[in-house]
């Protein structure tokens, strides 16, 4: 009842031409509500795969997914969106920073398509807690890859998510940088936020509370 | 933060392909404008002058309705020549309020340079013609001329000159200047009848009867009478818009024809810019879809650029068509085979009215394809070549 997130014998296949490529070959999963979960794995092992179907961008082949206690391997992309909207929120390697908006501004885009009121008061507190205070009003172009990292922290927590889904969140960071935003993914652990990382850094897996090896499509722990 | 000015800030994004976009869509905007100005203008310009004539029938030799009609309001001679006598005739006839005998001459210059334009007037056509505001005074002898108002801009003269006709070889004194009407009128060379008929070598001779009724509702009984007359033929003024609203309908096609091909351009233009804006913000979109996005969220910021273009585009149209309206008609002008006096571009709210309504129409078609692309666009556009 605990398990905000539970993978039962999940299969993802895809096709290329004749061949059938298992991306994830039954996998079975559970996240505790205020766990701290690293997947590693070598390139092509499924955890982008694994990623995009807990957090509900795509579906299973078979298998069940529950998210917070609800299904959510047969729901309708409709239905979906809603779910990554209320109970999700995403940290991507490339940050996917709107380049017109600033920081608030890209802080509060989800909340445009949730029913959160006073998003700007709520988008400077969570920059705030991010370590961004006073860089409100600037342009992804003008803050560093750090700072622009922390906006897209700050934005995945702006619907109050109860999972953060990172997919190589320091990827494309320094190891200063990446020191710290993981430091923020401990704090905010800390706070009672569920995390799933995907990395392929080791030292910095080993500091969360659990770490699962992936290879081809199956945990090997 | 809004979805409005989401899609503000995203249309700034390219500030120049933006721009040449909605300079396209505000000449396809103008070009509706005009033509629907025009349109408008044209009917009610030739319906006024019609009216304003005061003439409800016309009555000339047999022939071709509409080339008398016309004749009598543009120049020109008819071959054949009504007896003097009808004059009394047509007066006579019962619901007849007043007429108004006309020659029509034209002569060219000895040198050939151009054709002088003679209307020989009786004096019950200034009553048929309530528009005409005639500065100085009405004929005085056979030897008064009152000019139309091009004629003495062109010949630089004024009321108390004396001006030399040399297709005629005769000099006359300027007792008056019709004042501007902006059609046809401007262009003459106005002699009293019994002058002209004498000059002309058409004693006793009309080339057609302007005829004015008591009651326009008796229109057709009149008509029926006066066509007893031997070897007249009758037209309704009404007709005559008509059969020139006919004439211009070569000319009506050819603008509409530019119109459309504008509109083309311009909805192509415009889906160029958004389907590549569209392609550009793949991932954009995918992000956008993956916290939560639906498809018709995505569909709607797209469609609302797409507006946001439109609406900017058909205000600087309706500006640009109003701020260049002279120099438009000067232009179309050129193409008609007939002007009537007064304005031909007459815009009103039923014409903004329209070119909104259609340009955004426009809008809205250049934007669905794009819309419909970026709103299936998966959430894995996000995540995929990470």
């Amino acid at each position: 009842m605990n398990n905000i997130v539970e993978l039962k014998n999940v299969v993802k296949i895809y096709h290329r031409g004749d061949e059938e490529l298992h991306s994830v070959a039954g996998i079975d999963l559970a996240v505790g509500k205020g766990d701290f979960v690293s997947i590693v794995g070598p390139s092509g092992s499924g955890k982008t795969t694994l990623l995009n179907l807990v957090g509900c961008v795509d579906t299973p082949t078979s298998g069940t997914i529950k998210i917070d206690a609800m299904e959510t391997s047969r729901l309708r992309e409709k239905y979906l969106a809603k779910v990554r909207n209320k109970k999700i929120g995403f940290v991507f390697q490339q940050f996917f920073l709107l380049p017109t908006l600033t920081a608030l501004e890209n802080v509060a885009l989800p909340a445009l398509f949730s029913e959160h009121k006073a998003k700007e008061e709520r988008a400077r507190e969570l920059l705030s807690v991010v370590g961004l205070s006073g860089r409100e009003h600037h342009l992804p172009a003008h803050l560093s890859g750090g700072e622009m990292q922390r906006v897209a922290i700050a934005r995945a927590l702006i619907n109050d998510p109860k999972l953060l889904l990172a997919d190589e969140p320091t990827g494309n960071l320094d190891t200063a940088n990446a020191e710290a935003i993981f430091g923020l993914f401990e704090k905010l652990n800390q706070r009672g936020l569920t995390i799933i990382a995907v990395t392929h850094n080791m030292e910095l897996a080993k500091r969360t509370k659990t770490v699962r090896h992936l290879k081809d499509g199956r945990f090997v722990d | 933060m809004t979805i409005t000015s989401l899609a503000i800030k995203n249309l700034k994004r390219h500030r120049v392909r933006t721009l040449l976009t909605i300079l396209g869509v505000a000449i396809a905007a103008a070009t509706l404008f005009s033509i629907l100005s025009f349109d408008v203008g044209y009917r009610k310009s030739l319906h006024e002058e019609v009216s304003n004539t005061g003439i409800h029938l016309f009555v000339s030799t047999e022939g071709c309705p509409l080339e008398a009609a016309s004749l009598i309001i543009h120049g020109g001679e008819i071959p054949k020549f009504l007896q003097m006598e009808r004059l009394k005739e047509v007066k006579s006839v019962e619901g007849v309020k007043q007429a108004g005998g006309f020659l029509i001459f034209s002569l060219p210059t000895p040198d050939g340079s151009k054709v002088d334009l003679f209307y020989g007037i009786s004096d019950d056509v200034p009553k048929l013609k309530p528009n005409w505001k005639i500065r100085g005074s009405w004929f005085k002898d056979e030897n008064s001329i009152v000019l139309g108002s091009e004629v003495a801009r062109v010949e630089k003269r004024d009321v108390g000159d004396k001006i030399y006709i040399e297709s005629l070889n005769k000099e006359f004194n300027v007792v008056g200047i019709l004042e501007r009407t902006y059609g046809q009128d401007d262009g003459f060379y106005y002699l009293p009848l019994t002058a002209a008929q004498k000059y002309f070598r058409k004693e006793g001779k009309l080339t057609a009867i302007g005829v004015q009724l008591f009651d326009v509702s008796q229109l057709q009984s009149v008509k029926n009478k006066l066509e007893t007359l031997p070897d007249v033929y009758v037209v309704p003024a009404e007709d005559m818009s008509k059969r020139i609203l006919e004439l211009i309908g070569g000319t009506k096609a050819l603008m509409y024809s530019v119109l459309l091909v504008a509109l083309m351009v311009s909805g192509l233009g415009l889906l160029n810019t958004i389907l590549m804006a569209t392609f550009e913000r793949q991932k954009e979109f995918g992000y956008i879809r993956c916290v939560g996005a639906q498809p018709f969220e995505v569909m709607k910021l797209v469609i609302l650029e797409t507006l946001m273009i439109c609406l900017l585009g058909i205000v600087l149209g309706i500006a640009g068509g109003l701020g260049l309206s002279v120099s438009i008609e000067q232009w179309i002008r050129q193409f008609l085979p007939y002007i009537p006096a007064g304005r031909l571009l007459r815009p009103n709210v039923f014409v903004v009215l329209i070119t909104v309504g259609a340009t955004l129409a426009l809008g809205v078609i250049a934007g669905l394809y794009p819309s419909y692309r970026a709103g299936k666009i998966s959430p894995m556009e996000a995540i995929r070549n990470e």
